[in-house]
């Protein structure tokens, strides 16, 4: 198996978003010289067997489906235009996540200076996460412990919107998507140590925010 | 090795990157100390935090951002060839986001969905908004809704909050028969498109109601805004049967000026094998410029096992 295909099998295995079926259905590298000469077809195909990945990245990344659906837009169509430079020095997999990392680190850098609507809310039965989900807590039914998670998930959720965006990015990278430090280093540019740095201040972090609570 | 400088080596422990060595001397020095066996319980239950945080996007969103891109790559010229010798000259045109609204902006299509829907009012050329389908100034209705937000209590029940343009807010159950109503009131707000794509998310989960269903067939025949007649079209779709839809598909079928709109009423229809259409979509292959939705058209044609043309 090329080290492209051996890639996105992975990650996506970690991810949960792309079978061993449906990577070995195309070729990879014939379905990007394809679109190469000129078949858009063969694009749709490729894109097909990377987007749920991307959109589940930008949809935990960016918190926000509008947001998500708009990096999904921007990094699959700067994809297009630059697929003539593609080389196959690098496994296309790494590529498009490099384009994808650069397309949620603008909008997360886009967000911390503008003003957001924040994702807790303070409504009368004290603070609510927005975006939290709660199918899990409610099957649990223990209102102590349902309570207790939810103080957990809100400042998870607050210490998270206060990592910078690059360390947002590896965490997120690292921790839902499951991807290798070494991975991470070089889809973001980086190296292994600097990520690695990176997840440790990260951690740091969260742990700090989490204090007595876990 | 003092513990607190391990808390990193835990870190890494806990996500498997540490070397098969490190990993051993970690283990066998946790054994033996409290403190560091608890920092590894810690970490792990912190992950599974995180891990309840996790978000999926759904599979209308996947399904919509799929039919959008490639709208947006038949627009485009091929990759590779001409383009590809071009492409340097163009290069600021690839910056994020400016590069995709310019284009947008130049002509391109765009569906672009509710971000676009956010910031757009702009009204079809073909569907102008009759003055009866939206209230120009709603608060003369009574309460005018601002804002939709949905909360989940402690409790685990979500409820509808609206914010009032002028006084106070008002929340409930989206099966509340008053609270669907306000929605209705806000999904045809010329002056707020923000709230129009709000209402319609709830909406569109509640087309078994009859005034629920007029509301949205009335968006997707006239409201401006793609991305919110992509929502109510979502919202129709289990209740494609009923005359007044099919009717509504038909016409927007024909005279939706939005390729994104017209190749999802194409599914919809195609998944409902409604051969009632057949003539409609082969009047579509035949005229349509966009190469995408044509193509769409002649798939749907085909599973359908009718012809391209009329004989």
């Amino acid at each position: 198996m090329d080290d492209g295909v051996s890639d996105v099998l992975t990650a996506n295995d970690a991810a949960g978003s792309l079978s061993a079926e449906a990577a070995s259905e195309w070729n990879e590298s014939a379905l990007i010289k394809a679109i190469q000469a000129g078949d858009r077809d063969a694009f749709e195909r490729l894109v097909r067997l990377y987007d749920r990945g991307v959109l589940k990245l930008a949809m935990n990344l960016l918190r926000s489906p509008e947001d998500a659906r708009d990096a999904y837009q921007e990094a699959f169509l700067r994809a297009y235009r630059n697929i003539g430079t593609f080389r196959f020095d690098c496994s296309f997999y790494t590529w498009l996540h490099r384009i994808v990392s650069n397309v949620c680190l603008d909008h997360l850098r886009r967000r911390k200076v503008r003003t957001e609507m924040p994702s807790v809310l303070e409504t009368a039965d004290g603070l609510v996460d927005r975006y939290d989900t709660v199918e899990e807590e409610r099957a649990m039914g223990n209102p102590e412990r349902i309570l207790h998670n939810r103080q957990i998930e809100i400042r998870l959720g607050t210490a998270l919107g206060d990592l910078t965006p690059r360390e947002r990015l590896i965490f997120e990278m690292r921790h839902y998507q499951g991807l290798r430090l070494r991975k991470i280093g070089e889809i973001t540019g980086t190296s292994e140590e600097a990520a690695r740095n990176c997840l440790f201040r990260a951690t740091r972090k969260l742990r700090s925010a989490l204090g007595d609570l876990i | 090795m003092s513990c607190e400088s391990r808390l990193d080596d835990i870190a890494l422990y806990v996500y498997g990157e540490l070397t098969p060595e490190d990993e051993e001397r970690l283990e066998a020095h946790a054994d033996g100390c409290p403190d560091c066996t608890r920092e590894i319980t810690r970490a792990r239950e912190v992950g599974r935090a995180l891990d309840r945080r996790s978000l999926d996007a759904t599979a209308s969103l996947l399904a919509e951002c799929r039919q959008e891109i490639m709208i947006a790559v038949h627009s485009q010229p091929a990759a590779g060839g001409l383009w590809h010798g071009l492409r340097g000259a163009f290069s600021s045109w690839l910056e994020p986001a400016a590069g995709l609204r310019r284009l947008a902006a130049a002509g391109a299509l765009v569906a672009l969905g509710f971000a676009a829907s956010r910031l757009s009012a702009t009204k079809p050329v073909n569907q102008p908004p009759g003055p009866a389908d939206v209230a120009e100034n709603p608060a003369q209705a009574g309460f005018a809704v601002s804002g939709i937000h949905t909360v989940t209590n402690p409790s685990g029940e979500d409820r509808i909050v609206l914010d009032g343009t002028r006084s106070g807010q008002v929340s409930g159950s989206a099966n509340d028969e008053q609270i669907l109503k306000y929605l209705a009131s806000a999904a045809t707000d010329a002056t707020n498109p923000g709230v129009r794509v709000e209402s319609m998310e709830i909406l569109m989960r509640h087309a078994g109601s009859a005034e629920v269903r007029r509301t949205l067939v009335q968006a997707l025949l006239r409201d401006p805004n793609p991305g919110v007649r992509l929502m109510a079209l979502q919202g129709l779709k289990p209740v494609a049967s009923e005359a007044d839809v099919h009717r509504a598909f038909a016409r927007t079928l024909i005279a939706d000026d939005n390729p994104g709109v017209r190749i999802l009423v194409m599914e919809i229809l195609t998944e409902r094998k409604d051969h009632d259409m057949v003539g409609l979509l082969q009047d579509l292959v035949q005229k349509e410029d966009n190469s995408y939705v044509k193509s769409q058209g002649l798939k749907a044609l085909r599973e359908m096992s009718a012809s391209e043309g009329h004989f």
